[in-house]
């Protein structure tokens, strides 16, 4: 990037700014007129000079160019003849002449402001996008050094003033220069005298105030560097989390925050106190003018050097003087501000000079395949701490081969499998592929065939789906052909599509989105996570389901029963039915008994909902209600009573958190034993509540009989009468109806899986995973699970299930080399075999393109599979085995199938 | 039907909870789970991380423990016995696998759970130590006279 931030804007948005210059120039006359208007005005009609008898008139408006005489005689060309006017209409004319120039010349700042805002704030993105760009073209080697947080605060906040100013960079200077020598001009050619004076206190203000402001600017970038310095201290203080926690050093951390902001303080006040000082002084000098101007003005009118509308005019002339003049200092004071902050940001974005930004990805052309063989002649790498992780490796890989590495930590072989990934650089010897330095490869063609898969992989927040295609996402394939309304941008050749479909469906083996999916199960059963996705399904509600599938989900519920019979097992569910009080579930959602899908039939709010109530009040149930409430409370009030509010025993307590108790003593005390109709609003919904959330099983107070549950399925009948059909406002539990709003789980079980029964959850997902099999419904949950969203950095994925995703990520793009570092080593032995066979089969498919493999392993039994084990210690290769020669390649196929099958 | 209270009387009924006062046992019967396990159904593996004792309500278990490849059953459980207490008192993976002989109801108790009252109300330990220290000594008993028998023959 430009290291001067004037060349970089120069260079950005030369067209713009040389229009806006242009119109800048275009409105000086207009801004020298107004000021000269006032003279005639004064001096014309309100004086009377010219007018000295009532008939006198005066010519206005004369527009002649001076010209050569050998064009015309007179040595004038006149455009404009003008008219005479008397008094009175002169007066009204030249007034009207100035509101005019008035309206002029702020249609003029109108446009100049907006047209330079817009520019700043576009290249104050164009800004922020190189310098992602810039971030992305980082060696790998430069990755380590950087901190997310100060770069993020970088690009995100110190920028920003920088937007400001490039609007004003060229522009301000130039339109503030040109009003004040507009002015000036003005005031020297009405009197020279006091054009001097202003000329004089100018040059003073001019001098010595950015002088002064100099310090300002020093303790400035000491700000930015301490708050930078906090914002990174800040980010490593939230990834360090556990280890302060475990540690106890959390004070520590209190006090260096503090010992920073102390610091941050310090400079921020003295900052605030010099920037007054000088705001006083530029003050002063600003009003000392306006005292010269009357002083000196009114002495050389008395004298009568000057007349009266002069003066005026000059005075008036000045008081537009000082705030150009403040403003062009402010824009110098901004200049060497961001000037600096510029610098500053740009030396965070350089890299060390002998290491080069990558080029950015621009091969084209189809991309071709892998083939033959990776050649390590005489490699070694060396770490920051100078020990020899590759030490003068010479090795020779063939591309088809499965070849795995043996070796603990130091052995080396993690850092081989990034040798050949590119993420890191030999400070030594020689890497071929296919012959050619892997350095010159296009990382276009090397990042796509090859698939990387390391220990720990990180995932953005995504949903399943796109973790997946996020190998697939090279360029835009498919343009959204949406309109861009601001293209403000400027990106070379690459395209900034981000609506258009970028992923290359072919690369993984589909044709588009249509059949995606099946691929991705493919994939997700070869790493053994398509379960899981189907699990998280269940979970899930199904994004605008056919009719069809919504009639097949009545139907499985039925299936579901079945199977339940079928295995003894119907005692797991309770099922929902409309004439049934439901014991599994609580005693609000036994009256609502369907899904709220508006706020206000909200089930931990249900107490204040005024159908219900009016209900329950019709049928003389809420005054039990309000006692099982109270009851609750006080029951709860006595039971835990005197126990620290973080005694584990509250963990169990689901009717309400230990906060809440001072709540629910002091309503217990004002309510009293007094019925509900005694007690004020908020303290009826409160004990309502508590009721309502009651669930038998569960909390076990036998709160619960039978009339009272009678009661309940009668008041039930009435609500769901009040309320109509009205789906809008709650989706009802209903054996033979689909709720949209409900996960495909609650829509086949149609029930409450029961409290109190060993493994319940289990055995009914177990069934679930059946019904939707048989019932063809696979699919669907499939695909509601791949919009699972895995969270921060795939956190609310288990670190297998990640490993297993990105395998997944890997094979998904059918790359020609498959580098893995302990990619499984978070599965148990098993889990790990399973899934290599299963990737090694795909590598060597009966038919079609393959892949080879070189595997740093998680655990040296698993050799056995490859090809050809290296076994590497300390940044060499120690020894090599090979699989023993198959009589024929077909039978060695037929027999990894079986051992895959097994 | 109240079940809590039923449960404080089973409770009641376990010698390790025998002499704590009512209020303290329906905290921890109100605390603990009711969990009904079918015939067959592992209450606890042998060699696991355990969170939870049991208190049996109705039903029986048969606890084994494995040697080599095989499990041998060592003891039969019913109505009031308390198993699965050794790994969360001592945190210790379980000592044996407890397996539901019949339809079996039990109280699960988490080990936070008893743990938090133990260090609340320091008499309900008093009362558990008397009851482990007569278990030891059962034991004491049980050792010398398999000692004894074992020189005899």
């Amino acid at each position: 990037m430009e290291a001067s931030l004037f060349r970089y804007i120069w260079q950005q948005t030369r067209r713009e700014q040389a229009w806006i210059l242009f119109v800048i120039l275009a409105s000086m006359p207009f801004n020298y007129l107004m000021l000269d208007l006032p003279k005639y005005i004064v001096n014309g009609p309100i004086q009377a000079k010219g007018f000295e008898r009532a008939t006198d008139t005066q010519h206005y408006f004369q527009v002649r160019v001076p010209v050569p005489p050998a064009i015309n005689q007179q040595g004038f060309l006149e455009l404009l003849h003008g008219f005479d006017l008397n008094r009175m209409s002169s007066l009204i004319v030249l007034s009207a002449a100035f509101l005019l120039l008035v309206i002029v010349n702020g249609l003029f700042k109108f446009y100049i402001n907006t047209y330079k805002g817009r520019l700043g704030e576009r290249m104050l993105q164009q800004l922020r996008y190189d310098l992602v760009d810039r971030v992305l073209r980082f060696p790998p080697s430069e990755h380590r050094r950087i901190k997310p947080a100060e770069i993020a605060t970088m690009i995100k906040d110190e920028v920003e003033p920088l937007g400001g100013f490039i609007g004003d960079a060229f522009v301000q200077p130039f339109f503030l220069g040109g009003q004040i020598i507009t002015a000036l001009v003005f005031i020297l050619t009405q009197n020279v005298m006091l054009g001097l004076i202003a000329l004089g206190l100018l040059a003073v203000q001019g001098v010595v105030i950015p002088r002064m402001r100099r310090k300002q600017l020093v303790l400035g970038r000491q700000r930015q560097l301490t708050s930078r310095a906090l914002a990174g201290r800040i980010g490593e203080i939230i990834d360090d989390m556990p280890n302060i926690l475990t540690n106890d050093v959390s004070n520590y951390h209190r006090a260096d925050v503090a010992a920073r902001l102390t610091t941050i303080f310090g400079i921020r006040f003295a900052l605030y106190q010099w920037k007054f000082f000088v705001k006083f002084l530029n003050n002063l000098l600003a009003q000392i003018t306006p005292f010269l101007f009357y002083m000196v003005g009114g002495l050389l009118a008395i004298a009568g050097h000057l007349n009266i509308g002069q003066l005026v005019a000059v005075i008036s002339a000045y008081k537009d003087l000082p705030s150009p003049v403040k403003d062009l200092i402010d824009w110098d004071q901004q200049r060497l501000d961001v000037e600096v902050k510029y610098t500053q940001v740009i030396e965070q974005f350089s890299v060390d000079p002998s290491l080069d930004l990558l080029p950015p990805p621009d091969f084209d052309g189809p991309i071709p395949h892998l083939e033959g063989e990776v050649a390590l002649s005489a490699v070694t790498v060396i770490d920051t701490a100078s020990s020899r992780l590759l030490d003068n490796l010479s090795v020779t890989l063939e591309l088809g081969e499965f070849t795995a590495i043996d070796g603990n930590a130091t052995s080396g072989g993690e850092t081989l499998v990034e040798v050949l990934a590119r993420l890191v650089t030999p400070d030594s010897g020689r890497v071929a592929l296919a012959g050619r330095d892997l350095r010159e490869w296009p990382s276009a063609i090397t990042g796509r065939r090859i698939s990387v898969v390391g220990a720990e992989p990180f995932f953005p927040q995504s949903t399943i789906t796109d973790a997946l295609l996020y190998g697939l996402r090279h360029r835009v394939l498919r343009p959204s052909g949406d309109v861009v309304r601001h293209k403000i941008i400027k990106s070379g050749t690459t395209s900034l599509d981000f609506a258009g479909d970028w992923v290359d469906y072919e690369a993984a083996g589909a044709t588009g989105p249509e059949d995606i999916n099946d691929r991705l199960q493919a994939v997700l059963t070869t790493v053994d996570l398509e379960s899981d996705v189907v699990s998280f399904g269940l979970n899930r509600s199904l994004a605008e389901p056919s009719a069809a599938v919504q009639q097949a989900f009545v139907e499985a519920r039925t299936s579901f029963r079945a199977k339940l019979d079928e295995s003894g097992a119907v005692h797991l569910v309770e099922p929902f039915d409309p004439d049934l009080y439901n014991a599994q579930a609580s005693i609000g959602e036994n009256l609502v008994f369907g899904m709220p899908i508006s706020e206000a039939y909200d089930l931990k709010r249900l107490g204040s909902n005024p159908e219900l109530r009016k209900i329950l009040a019709d049928l003389k149930l809420d005054d039990s209600l309000y006692g099982m409430g109270r009851a609750i409370a006080s029951t709860i009030m006595e039971l835990f009573q005197g126990l620290e509010p973080d005694n584990p025993l509250f963990e169990q307590l689901s009717l309400m958190s230990p906060e809440d108790f001072p709540d629910y003593q002091a309503a217990l005390k004002r309510v009293g034993s007094r019925p509900l109709k005694s007690a004020i609003a908020g303290d009826q919904a409160i004990f309502l509540d508590l009721a309502f959330n009651y669930i038998e099983p569960r909390d076990r107070l036998g709160l619960l009989d039978d009339a009272l549950i009678e009661r309940l399925v009668t008041a039930r009948k009435a609500f769901h009468k009040a309320l109509g059909e009205d789906q809008e406002k709650i989706a009802f539990f209903h054996p033979d109806r689909y709720i949209a709003a409900g996960t495909a789980k609650d829509n086949i079980v149609m029930g409450r899986v029961a409290f109190g029964i060993a493994e319940a959850e289990h055995r009914v997902n177990a069934l679930l995973h059946d019904v939707i099999a048989e019932r063809g419904l696979r699919p669907e949950v499939f695909e509601a699970g791949l919009a699972f969203n895995i969270g921060t950095a795939g956190k609310r994925l288990t670190g297998s299930q990640r490993q297993k995703l990105a395998m997944g990520r890997a094979l998904l793009r059918r790359p020609d080399y498959l580098l893995v570092h302990r990619g499984l080593s978070q599965l148990d032995a098993a889990g790990q075999e399973a899934i290599l066979g299963r990737v090694l089969a795909l590598g060597r498919p009966m038919d079609g393109q393959g892949f080879g493999v070189l595997w740093n392993l998680e655990n040296p039994r698993l050799g056995e599979h490859f090809d050809r084990v290296l076994h590497m210690e300390d940044g060499r290769v120690g020894r090599e085995t090979r699989a023993p020669e198959p009589a024929t390649s077909e039978e060695s196929q037929h027999r990894e199938t079986l051992k895959i099958s097994a | 039907m109240n079940a809590l209270k039923e449960d404080v009387e089973v409770l009641r009924g376990v010698p390790i909870f025998a002499s704590v006062d009512a209020a303290k046992l329906k905290l921890l019967a109100f605390a603990s789970q009711r969990l009904v396990f079918d015939e067959g159904q592992t209450l606890c593996r042998e060699g696991e991380r355990g969170e939870q004792a049991f208190v049996i309500l109705n039903g029986g278990a048969d606890v084994f423990v494995q040697a080599g490849d095989c499990d041998i059953r060592v003891a039969s459980v019913g109505r009031n016995d308390f198993v699965g207490d050794i790994a969360i008192l001592c945190d210790t993976p379980r000592t044996a696998t407890v397996r539901a002989s019949s339809r079996c109801e039990t109280l699960a108790i988490g080990k936070a759970q008893l743990m938090g009252l133990l260090k609340s109300f320091p008499e309900m330990s008093i009362a558990i130590m008397r009851v482990l220290a007569g278990r030891l000594e059962r034991t004491n008993h049980a050792l010398a006279e398999a000692q004894r028998q074992a020189r005899a023959v």
